[in-house]
């Protein structure tokens, strides 16, 4: 006679958490089997933000810090930048917030001071006018730009405004024409605020 | 179960209400979870009852659900194990959802048990014998970069030739090859494929046609040593996309996709399509071709979907 089959079945599931999927195991006739075996590094996205966190922690450029708000979602990142030495930021201590939208690497992050700068290119609000921070053709945004070297470009940036493409159209007209007043307001306002 | 038998059989219960009043008392001594996923999905019985009835050399198991079937069939010989995923779509109905064979017109067709699936595939298994070992002598003797796990579904390989230059080949359902080109221009390598195709010793496997043209016996891997080992230790370059090397939605490793010389740098080709694809607004391109500038060297650039 033949041996009569047995279905033992115990299905294990493990709730999603973040950006990992739902994993699923099954333990039949004391075989353990993955079902579902899609985890971790979903996408582009989780992958690319975990290894430049990562490194962003280890080696840091000059006068920024960038960490996640929350441990363990990576949607928001605070950065914490120093002014230009030279510049009239110098002294300065900048809060800036990143927004990473769900299609990035293929769509750029969202940049905003959240201090507030008195600068050509910076509005009231903190947004940045940075041409690296918009899709093309308007735009220059790659996916070969990192979060680390955009930092590093909004710090230049401060050293060095671009009046020719001003969102504070009287900060530039003073940039342009009165330089000497621009460097004290611009000084006296980083006391102000970001000191 | 055994709860269950407990409650019935032992005679206990000789009415509903005394029944219910066990059941009562069982509840709040244990705390029961009842499982959603049998409950909501209950199959027939006559299913249960065929899937005993399968022969012993066929292994069954279940997925997600009862519905979800697998059968591990072995061929002649009992050298391989092809494993069919099965869906129950209802009485006397099965659909093949997955195999790990290449694509035959048996995945499309509906069949009435899963005997009839089985006496199918067996047939079907084999008449793939000699392309079974063609692929396991490709897998075993080179170092194949693509498909990243190289099973029987995919009737193609890429093997390595240098950091640089893969070799694409298809294996036909018979065993021979097909469609054998290089992944980029190289003129060392093209010249000795050119001559190499044309004198093609088709009494010959694969592999020893392929060692032959171009003298892999330096570059290929020795059956002793671990295939992996070798691979890790050649190292392909991240996509400098995703900065990943593995990414399960790219069927494959970063590749040197720029057709600027000067431009070393690698892409999935997944990555490189959507970004191609979001430069033009999101709309997928005619003819699944992107076209767009690399972003690194901005030279123009052209990638299909797959």
């Amino acid at each position: 006679m033949k041996p009569k089959r047995q279905i033992q079945i115990i299905n294990i599931y493990l709730h999603p958490v973040g950006d990992l999927p739902l994993l699923h195991f099954s333990i039949l006739r004391s075989k353990l089997i993955v079902i579902n075996k899609k985890y971790s590094m979903s996408s582009p996205r989780t992958g690319r933000l975990l290894h430049e966190i990562k490194s962003l922690e280890h080696k840091p450029p000059w006068g920024i810090t960038c960490k996640p708000v929350k441990e363990d979602v990576l949607d928001e990142l605070r950065v914490q930048m120093l002014g230009p030495r030279g510049s009239p930021y110098e002294k300065g201590k900048f809060e800036l917030v990143i927004h990473i939208p769900d299609r990035y690497p293929f769509e750029p992050p969202q940049v905003k001071f959240l201090t507030s700068v008195y600068h050509p290119n910076i509005d009231q609000g903190g947004r940045i006018c940075m041409n690296t921070l918009k899709m093309p053709p308007k735009g220059s945004w790659l996916p070969t730009i990192t979060i680390e070297t955009l930092l590093i470009s909004v710090q230049s940036l401060l050293a060095n405004p671009n009046p020719d493409d001003p969102l504070m159209l009287d900060i530039a007209y003073q940039y342009r024409y009165d330089m000497e007043q621009f460097l004290e307001k611009a000084r006296k306002h980083t006391e102000e605020h970001a000191g | 179960m055994e709860i269950i038998n407990e409650l019935v059989d032992e005679g206990r219960c000789k009415s509903t209400s005394s029944f219910v009043n066990r059941l009562h008392e069982y509840y709040t001594d244990n705390t029961i979870i009842p499982s959603q996923v049998l409950t909501n999905q209950l199959i027939n019985r006559e299913l249960i009852e065929e899937i005993r009835n399968i022969p012993e050399d066929v292994s069954v198991s279940f997925g997600k659900c009862l519905r979800d079937i697998k059968c591990s069939i072995k061929d002649e010989g009992g050298i391989r194990e092809h494993e069919i995923y099965l869906r129950y779509k209802g009485n006397h109905k099965f659909r093949v959802t997955d195999v790990k064979l290449p694509y035959s017109q048996h995945q499309d067709r509906e069949y009435s048990s899963i005997s009839e699936v089985i006496t199918v595939y067996r047939n079907y298994i084999r008449t793939l014998t000699a392309y079974f070992q063609e692929l396991e002598n490709i897998d075993k003797q080179c170092t194949v970069v693509e498909p990243i796990k190289p099973s029987f579904k995919d009737d193609y390989r890429r093997i390595l030739l240098d950091s640089r230059i893969w070799l694409h080949i298809e294996v036909t359902p018979e065993g021979l090859a097909r469609n054998i080109h290089l992944n980029r221009q190289s003129e060392q390598f093209y010249d000795k494929l050119h001559v190499g195709l044309l004198s093609w010793d088709h009494d010959k496997n694969i592999v020893e046609n392929i060692n032959r043209i171009f003298d892999l016996a330096n570059i290929s891997v020795n059956q002793e040593t671990d295939v992996e080992l070798v691979k890790e230790q050649i190292e392909v370059p991240s996509c400098s996309i995703c900065f990943c090397v593995n990414l399960p939605e790219s069927n494959g490793l970063p590749q040197p996709l720029c057709q600027n010389p000067k431009c070393e740098v690698y892409y999935h080709k997944y990555c490189l399509y959507q970004w191609l694809v979001a430069c033009e607004g999101g709309r997928p391109p005619a003819f699944g071709v992107a076209y767009g500038s690399c972003p690194t060297c901005l030279q123009l650039i052209t990638c299909s979907e797959q």
